[in-house]
């Protein structure tokens, strides 16, 4: 395939380009008709709860198997395993050698994307660094608790400089202050001009980080594209009001349903509910110190959108 | 290419430091040697003198038995008193069999009886009927004039000694047979070792998800070969060191510090050499079908219910090998070892004691390479559905499927 670089000079490059793909395991449809773009820079979020096929649509993207029907393009060309090259995969499990000392392990998955040893050895001492984890470096991965193999399995995924990164469920396992850690660097990736497909069913995770999403239920793509024209498609009928005294105006006719945290209420309100007269209503017998109306959350669409349907 | 050999010197790597491959070089070997050496040696030095009391009333063939007994070489040293039968001697003697102070007694009736309270020690009973048959018939011909020495020359014993013809050279047989066993044992116990290693090198690779790492940068192809030459690699490693070994104990030096120079252990190059190729294609073979069973069980104890199915053929191999180093040109033997999964143990075996038509060496090598091809072809395309497939085992539909897959 032959193009002129200079075509795509003013729009960014479509890393991946997802047409159209289905595969069929026996008789279970893992993925069905999934279509979806990532652009260079951008952060994409693929959403869904377990089983959705989250897993068999990043299997199809870099290869490891085929699509029995559809077509998968990375960096704009058809796909080639050499270009797996200028990708960095984390999957959801854990996958490291146990017995072998964790330094030893960065450089030979360096150099299996390409790297030669002492290149791989240099990126990964300065990886660890940065992930303030530079001490592990020397002992062997089984001496190395849950996160902090997590930590090595980010290391050893962004390791060659990939143009796309996939993480699968990457701050698992992690506690807070890493995730800040991780989360900080896949920023600074994405503003390097990196492509980051983000897979989880934790949707406050991808809200925060993500420009775009696809949510997946069932095989197939049932929402997507960037979270902000999402959500401006959505009413927002969301309240949320902090108060003191009496909540009896959480029975007012135009709420659909109202959950109470002991003076912070969330409040739904029925279509075309004006959120002013919710507001008098509850001035009149309480004293509201804050009112919120909120957008919906992407967690209130996908319950919308699969009706509610999630073990996530 | 790079990817396979990055894979595979992982694989080397990691294995050789380990210390069950250091105690499996070292050990093999040592049991080997101590499965000869013990029995030889138990044999040779006997459990220590044997006191026996031979109850007769004829003492010039008492002392006939004394000096038969004393003049057998290959006999254990025996301590023999000779007394003159009476029924009141047997509690005595009796008692003397229960307090250990003798072995036992032997009382020359009609019919000779030995009694003792070990009833396994067939051996020298049966050097006791000898000797006494010597000293009867030494008893009777002189009886007929015939001299001392004359008797003696009559019952020396006779010692034939097996050669092989081989390339004009004289072998010694009894070697060649010790050395055919040996070498086949070691075939043997290396791969089972290496095809273990490999289906459970499998199985963890899947349990730990290294797969999912693994596969986003190289093949499943890359990933199997990469295996098996790694593994491969170590197994030649541990049966050059123990070829060495060997080598080195059958070298003219060291055989004359054995104390039966009988059993000399020797390898020709050609042994050698047919070694190597008969390990490394029985290693491909076994596996690459150790592979496929390793990705298509999701624990070890499910792996090793499975691996006897695929380790048949060496198992049977090692019951045969009676029968094809009885009659190796058999029309069994000769069968079975053209066929591919017997080929690597039973044409070794032939080749070693009695070198088989060059066709059939020619053929069973080209069935072999058939037959690694094939097993490669399928465990590969199972292996590369099975390594990420998690659940319960295939049926033997569902795997007809995987073999269908793109």
């Amino acid at each position: 395939m032959h193009w002129e670089p200079t075509q795509y000079l003013d729009q960014p490059m479509k890393i991946v380009q997802l047409n159209r793909i289905t595969k069929k395991y026996d008789t279970k449809i893992a993925v069905q008709d999934l279509s979806l773009e990532i652009e260079a820079g951008t952060m994409f979020g693929l959403l869904g709860p377990n089983g959705a096929g989250k897993t068999s649509t990043i299997r199809m993207m870099i290869g490891m198997t085929l699509p029995d029907t559809g077509s998968v393009s990375l960096f704009q060309a058809p796909f080639t395993r050499k270009s797996l090259q200028r990708v960095g995969y984390l999957p959801e499990e854990r996958g490291l050698y146990k017995k072998m000392k964790v330094i030893d392990q960065l450089v030979l998955l360096g150099q299996l994307r390409g790297l030669d040893a002492a290149a791989a050895e240099q990126r990964g001492r300065r990886w660890a660094e940065r992930l303030e984890i530079a001490d592990s470096l020397d002992k062997k991965t089984d001496e190395l608790s849950k996160g902090m193999q997590q930590k090595i399995q980010f290391i050893a995924t962004i390791l060659h400089d990939p143009e796309l990164i996939i993480m699968d469920e990457p701050f698992s396992g992690l506690d807070p202050v890493n995730t800040i850690l991780l989360q900080d660097v896949l920023v600074e990736l994405k503003n390097q001009g990196k492509a980051i497909l983000f897979s989880t069913h934790h949707m406050e995770q991808v809200e925060k980080l993500c420009e775009s999403i696809c949510l997946v239920n069932g095989g197939k793509g049932v929402l997507s594209g960037s979270v902000r024209e999402i959500k401006a498609r959505y009413p927002r009928n969301l309240l949320r009001i902090h108060f003191e005294g009496d909540d009896k105006f959480l029975s007012h006719p135009m709420i659909a349903e109202a959950k109470n945290y002991g003076g912070n209420a969330e409040i739904h309100l029925k279509p075309g509910a004006d959120p002013q007269q919710i507001l008098s209503a509850a001035m009149a017998n309480a004293r509201v110190d804050r009112f919120e109306l909120m957008e919906p959350t992407l967690e209130d669409i996908f319950i919308q959108t699969v009706g509610g349907k999630t073990d996530a | 290419m790079r990817n396979i050999f990055l894979i595979a010197r992982r694989e080397y790597l990691e294995r050789v430091r380990t210390k069950a491959f250091i105690v499996s070089v070292v050990l093999f070997p040592v049991l080997m040697a101590l499965c000869v050496a013990v029995p030889a040696y138990i044999a040779s030095k006997g459990a220590g003198q044997k006191n026996i009391v031979f109850v007769t009333d004829d003492a010039v063939l008492g002392q006939a038995l004394v000096g038969e007994l004393a003049s057998d070489k290959d006999t254990r040293e025996m301590s023999v008193t000779v007394d003159a039968p009476a029924e009141s001697l047997r509690p005595q003697l009796n008692e003397q069999v229960q307090t250990k102070k003798i072995d036992g007694y032997l009382w020359m009736g009609d019919k000779p009886a030995y009694y003792s309270n070990s009833a396994g020690d067939l051996e020298l009973v049966g050097t006791l009927e000898d000797a006494l048959q010597r000293a009867l018939a030494h008893q009777q011909l002189g009886g007929h004039g015939v001299s001392s020495a004359e008797v003696h020359a009559i019952f020396a014993p006779v010692h034939i000694d097996m050669r092989l013809v081989r390339n004009g050279m004289g072998a010694n047989a009894l070697s060649t047979y010790i050395a055919a066993i040996v070498l086949m044992i070691m075939l043997y116990g290396s791969l089972m070792f290496q095809g273990n290693a490999v289906s459970q090198s499998v199985v963890e690779e899947k349990t730990s998800r290294i797969f999912e790492v693994m596969l986003a940068m190289v093949s499943p192809k890359e990933m199997l070969a990469g295996k098996l030459l790694g593994v491969g690699a170590v197994g030649l490693t541990q049966v050059s060191i123990w070829l060495v070994a060997g080598v080195l104990l059958s070298s003219p030096g060291v055989a004359m510090m054995h104390a039966s120079s009988e059993y000399t252990f020797h390898l020709s190059a050609w042994n050698v050499v047919t070694f190597v190729i008969c390990f490394l294609l029985g290693f491909l073979f076994y596996s690459a079908l150790a592979a496929m069973l390793g990705s298509m069980v999701n624990s070890n104890q499910e792996a090793q219910q499975l691996s006897p199915f695929i380790n048949m053929p060496l198992i049977l191999c090692v019951l045969l090998f009676q029968a094809v180093l009885s009659d190796p040109s058999g029309r069994w033997a000769t069968i079975l070892s053209l066929l591919p999964p017997f080929a690597p143990l039973l044409m070794y075996l032939r080749i070693m004691v009695q070198t088989p038509p060059v066709w059939q060496i020619a053929l069973s090598l080209v069935l072999m390479l058939g037959g690694v091809w094939l097993v490669i072809a399928l465990a590969s395309r199972i292996y590369r559905v099975g390594i990420l497939m998690y659940g319960k085992r295939p049926t033997m539909p569902e795997l007809l499927r995987w073999l269908k897959y793109s």
